[in-house]
């Protein structure tokens, strides 16, 4: 197996893009990529899409063969990959064996998401058809609604309050104000979401215990990387970000058939794959980028990850290493919270902030010091999960 | 459309209870099931008071839970009521609760024994 490298981000802003079609974004952000890596085109082989709703939101499938098509990429192999909001790391994970194995040199791989041609309502219902049809769906069940059964669980178990959560959405909309392609840029106080009267109005209930500021938007964007063999890296002048390791398990469809619907076990499954095959242990990580689609799920992946023990990021939040001058930066992008969740995109938005952040490129909100970091892109409602480790080479 | 809800099952190798339906035991691999019939009563596990809800519901909030039956199957289901606790003791019933796109939809309706 040869070491795996990334040579090229790029990224659309995260938003509500109206003028783009979804191919405009998986376009704009491989362009970006591409660009990046200051790679002739030519030598792409293979492109990797991640897209959760291409055929059910935007009336478009294959998408795929109309990338390559658009950007100029014709003969290059071209595969879709949709594993629902975890497409990005699947795609990712896909682009790693394809370079590792000897069979590709150069892999694109571009996730995105159109998710606001459509009413909220539209944009709700398509992301509850991950869950089971007959067992969770057909019951009108939405995911803030699964995060609110998971966090009435967690929450009661493990001592944490609704100030935790709000805790977690503040570090991260401040984190999203320093990134300029977050979806939302807006600074929001204690006060605001939780200790004053306004807040009922403010932070509405979203699906108890949770509240509208304990979600992530519903966002349009696209995010794209280059891989390559890391003894290849050196033809383009880029620092050498390897992707050191990766893990993915799977667990329950339902979330009811679960023998513990608190115990996370594919988190920390993939996770524990990850640190494997990177050689390293949960110690090493400097920083992560994890799924908090829902504060509830930063806390519990930070934990199921082997960050911190079950309960233990109370103490992150409380003494504020988890921010991004602390000891163990996490979200330091404003994660899917503020920068946004374009469901196929994510994943591999993951992996841009990481390769800025290990490149030193992340301008205000860089992390100090950074050469090992984690992302968790998370699947269904932890039923499908993939984890990576990113490291800054020598 | 045949919804796949209605039956639970226990493996014939290893006793796991499966529901909703599978064809092959998460525990032990076998193919083989007895059904197990659901139990009236029932045990809250967890639950959510859900306002944003999905294109085709036009209700104002749901509340939507976990419980498991007294018998060790385990499923989701509505909550006639808000006002619950996690470990409240609740009465199944198999109703009929929704259309979909024209179709009726069963499934379980918990409510609280008071």
């Amino acid at each position: 197996m040869r070491n795996v490298a990334i040579i090229g981000v790029g990224m659309t802003d995260f938003g509500r893009l109206e003028d783009d079609t979804l191919m405009d974004i998986l376009s704009s952000a491989s362009l970006h990529a591409i660009d990046d890596a200051g790679i002739d085109p030519k030598l792409i082989e293979l492109v990797y899409v991640a897209n959760m709703g291409g055929g059910i939101l935007n009336h478009r499938t294959a998408i795929a063969s109309g990338l390559v098509d658009n950007i100029g990429l014709i003969p290059a192999a071209a595969d879709t990959i949709e594993n629902g909001p975890a497409s990005g790391g699947s795609a990712i994970k896909n682009g790693v064996m394809a370079v590792a194995s000897g069979y590709y040199d150069f892999v694109l791989v571009v996730g995105g998401e159109k998710m606001r041609d459509v009413s909220g309502w539209r944009a709700t219902d398509f992301v509850a058809t991950l869950t089971h049809p007959d067992a969770e769906y057909i019951y009108g069940i939405t995911l803030p609604g699964m995060a609110g059964m998971f966090a009435n669980l967690y929450m009661e178990k493990y001592g944490y309050t609704r100030r935790h959560l709000a805790e977690v959405a503040i570090k991260n909309h401040k984190n999203a104000l320093m990134n300029p392609y977050a979806h939302v840029q807006m600074d929001i106080a204690m006060k605001g979401i939780l200790d004053s009267p306004d807040a009922a109005i403010n932070n509405s209930p979203l699906a108890e215990p949770l509240h509208l500021f304990d979600s992530c938007p519903v966002s349009d964007g696209g995010a794209a990387i280059i891989l390559c063999p890391e003894d290849r890296v050196k033809e383009f002048n880029k620092p050498v970000i390897c992707v050191a390791g990766f893990g993915q398990a799977t667990d329950t469809l339902t979330l009811a058939e679960r023998d513990d619907p608190t115990d996370l076990k594919a988190v920390t499954l993939a996770c524990e794959q990850a640190y494997k095959r990177a050689g390293i242990t949960s110690k090493d990580i400097d920083f992560a980028e994890l799924h908090d689609a829902f504060t509830i799920l930063e806390i519990a992946e930070a934990e199921h990850a082997g960050l911190y023990k079950k309960g233990g990021y109370k103490k992150a939040i409380e003494s504020g290493e988890n921010k991004i001058t602390g000891s163990l930066p996490i979200n330091p992008s404003g994660g899917l919270k503020s920068r946004g969740h374009p469901v196929g995109a994510t994943g591999v938005a993951q992996a841009v902030e990481v390769t800025w952040q290990l490149r030193g490129e992340a301008g205000e909100r860089q992390v100090k010091n950074a050469r090992t970091a984690l992302t968790v892109n998370f699947g269904g409602f932890g039923n499908n999960v993939v984890a990576l480790v990113l490291r800054r080479g020598k | 459309m045949k919804r796949k809800n209605d039956k639970a099952y226990k493996c014939k190798k290893c006793g796991r209870v499966t529901y909703p339906e599978r064809v092959v035991c998460l525990k032990c691999g076998s193919r083989e099931f007895t059904v197990l019939p659901f139990t009236n009563e029932c045990t809250l596990l967890t639950f959510s008071q859900i306002f944003q809800l999905p294109w085709g519901i036009n209700d104002r909030y749901l509340t939507i839970g976990v419980c498991q039956f007294d018998n060790g199957i385990k499923a989701m289901g509505r909550i006639t009521i808000p006002e619950v606790k996690n470990g409240m003791r609740m009465k199944a019933n198999w109703k009929l609760f929704r259309q979909i796109a024209g179709e009726d939809v069963w499934g379980w309706v918990f409510e609280p024994i008071k």
